[in-house]
């Protein structure tokens, strides 16, 4: 825990010097604000323009504005922080300090998780759009969409050389995590499953089951499963690349 | 001209080893991954918002990368070195990641409506508003060391240059929309796909102003690339 602590106090040092660490504690503010003040507006204009009613789709806004940029977001900044640590020597200076690259990575991911459940639920209970009864299902779906964005992290490692490379990958990432799991909403067959191979399907899904009531829990243990073994093998890979 | 014609045959090549045209094609993937399944009338709404929201901004993002790579690499010291000029390295730049944007629109928009669009109005808004796009990409990129350091604060010229979005959609009824020089741009692919038909008014803003902006935006590039580069260089 003390390792933690340490690690911790030195992320902190480095918010205030850091664009990176500023700009994700304000990037959940601009969404909450495009999602709380934007909704309303785009629901008149299209009942209004269109006669289309937008409402139904509220938990969906919410799902693609805030549920899964948050992943996307803070798994990109994570995965760029080990870059940078990588790139600075940091790493190769951890391996002489009493801390293992175990509890290292176990701070990281714990970081990436913990974060990802502070915005989420911080953004879409400050929405206006979520119903406050429903915010304890929250924790739960929010630590799952932390998982994904610790895939998001451990992908971008596996993938990006350097910090260029790494921002190219969110890009390339950013469809796949935060797009195309909007689409099986719009599917009505089995093949929905089929997006199950996206991380950000699982938490999406229980996200909308528990909004319009119906059991959400499978899409969740079947959340934590597919994202246990997804993670194993990069957690190898990226100990194995740096030890 | 053969001094661009060189610097143009170098882009492309590291275009290649920087794995852009990959990352282009795979994005281009997925865009249709996300469009194919619509139904077609909400798929022609959706496309112009697509075209600016993130083709243009695929430019952005590679020619701040480059910026970032040849830091790094210090294939900039060399090139300084080199009879090249400023403006012909920066036109090498523009002209090879355009390229690159307007085949992604131009297979989008064929894969998703077939031939039921009008090309020439998608290739003048592709090639107006990506061109914006890399301008305003190089110039975010030239004041920041690292990329971590530039990734956050870049979101903010993306979402100056995505405003006219709001507009476009009707949900921001503002003339003040019409300052951003992107909205001509967005109003040629909203017009591609017969989402609007263009006035006349519209068509010489849409092709003047992004043109004036663009010459606004080559002048301080200039100055901050040796600002910040060259200056810089053999001391960094």
């Amino acid at each position: 825990m003390s390792t933690f602590a340490a690690l911790g106090r030195n992320d902190l040092r480095g918010v205030r010097r850091d664009t990176l660490l500023v700009g994700l504690f304000l990037a959940p503010l601009v969404w909450i604000a495009m999602v709380r003040f934007g909704t309303p507006a785009a629901t008149t204009l299209a009942a209004e323009e269109f006669g289309f009613d937008l409402v139904p789709y509220h938990p969906l806004v919410l799902v693609g504005f805030l549920l899964l940029t948050s992943a996307i977001v803070v798994g990109g900044v994570m995965a760029l922080l080990v870059l940078d640590e990588r790139d600075a020597g940091t790493l190769t200076a951890i391996r002489v300090t009493p801390v293992s690259m175990g509890s290292y990575l176990g701070y990281r991911s714990a970081t990436t998780v913990g974060v990802t459940l502070l915005i989420v639920l911080g953004t879409i209970s400050a929405s206006g759009l979520f119903p406050a009864r429903l915010i304890p299902a929250l924790v739960p779906i929010g630590l799952l969409t932390g998982l994904s964005g610790l895939v998001v992290t451990l992908v971008i490692l596996a993938v990006a050389t350097n910090k260029v490379e790494g921002v190219a990958a969110i890009r390339a990432l950013g469809i796949v995590i935060a797009g195309l799991p909007l689409l099986p909403s719009f599917m009505d067959s089995p093949w929905r499953l089929a997006f199950g191979l996206v991380p950000t399907f699982w938490p999406t899904e229980a996200f909308l089951a528990a909004v319009e009531g119906t059991t959400w829990w499978p899409y969740l243990a079947g959340g934590v499963v597919y994202h246990a073994l997804v993670i194993w093998p990069l957690y190898r890979r990226f100990t194995r690349s740096t030890g | 001209m053969n001094r661009l014609g060189a610097a143009l045959r170098l882009e492309l090549r590291l275009q290649r080893r920087y794995k852009f045209a990959h990352a282009a094609v795979f994005s281009g993937v997925m865009w249709l991954a996300l469009l194919l399944p619509m139904p077609p009338g909400l798929r022609a709404a959706a496309e112009p918002y697509v075209l600016l929201g993130d083709l243009t901004i695929v430019g952005f993002f590679f020619i701040a990368g480059a910026v970032f790579f040849e830091k790094g690499e210090r294939t900039l010291d060399a090139i300084v070195a080199t009879p090249l000029r400023f403006g012909e390295y920066l036109a090498a730049k523009v002209i090879g990641l355009t390229g690159l944007s307007v085949l992604l629109a131009v297979g989008i928009a064929t894969a998703t409506s077939g031939v039921d669009y009008h090309l020439p109005l998608l290739v003048t808004g592709t090639v107006l508003g990506t061109v914006l796009m890399l301008l305003v990409g190089f110039l975010s990129a030239l004041p920041f060391t690292s990329v971590s350091d530039w990734v956050m604060p870049a979101v903010l010229p993306i979402a100056l240059f995505n405003l006219p979005i709001f507009g476009y959609a009707g949900l921001w009824d503002t003339g003040w929309l019409y300052l951003v020089p992107t909205y001509g741009p967005l109003l040629f692919f909203g017009a591609a796909f017969d989402q609007l038909t263009l006035q006349p008014w519209q068509i010489i803003y849409g092709l003047g102003y992004p043109v004036l902006a663009a010459a606004g935006l080559w002048l301080p590039a200039r100055r901050w690339f040796d600002k910040y580069l060259i200056a810089k260089t053999g001391n960094a």
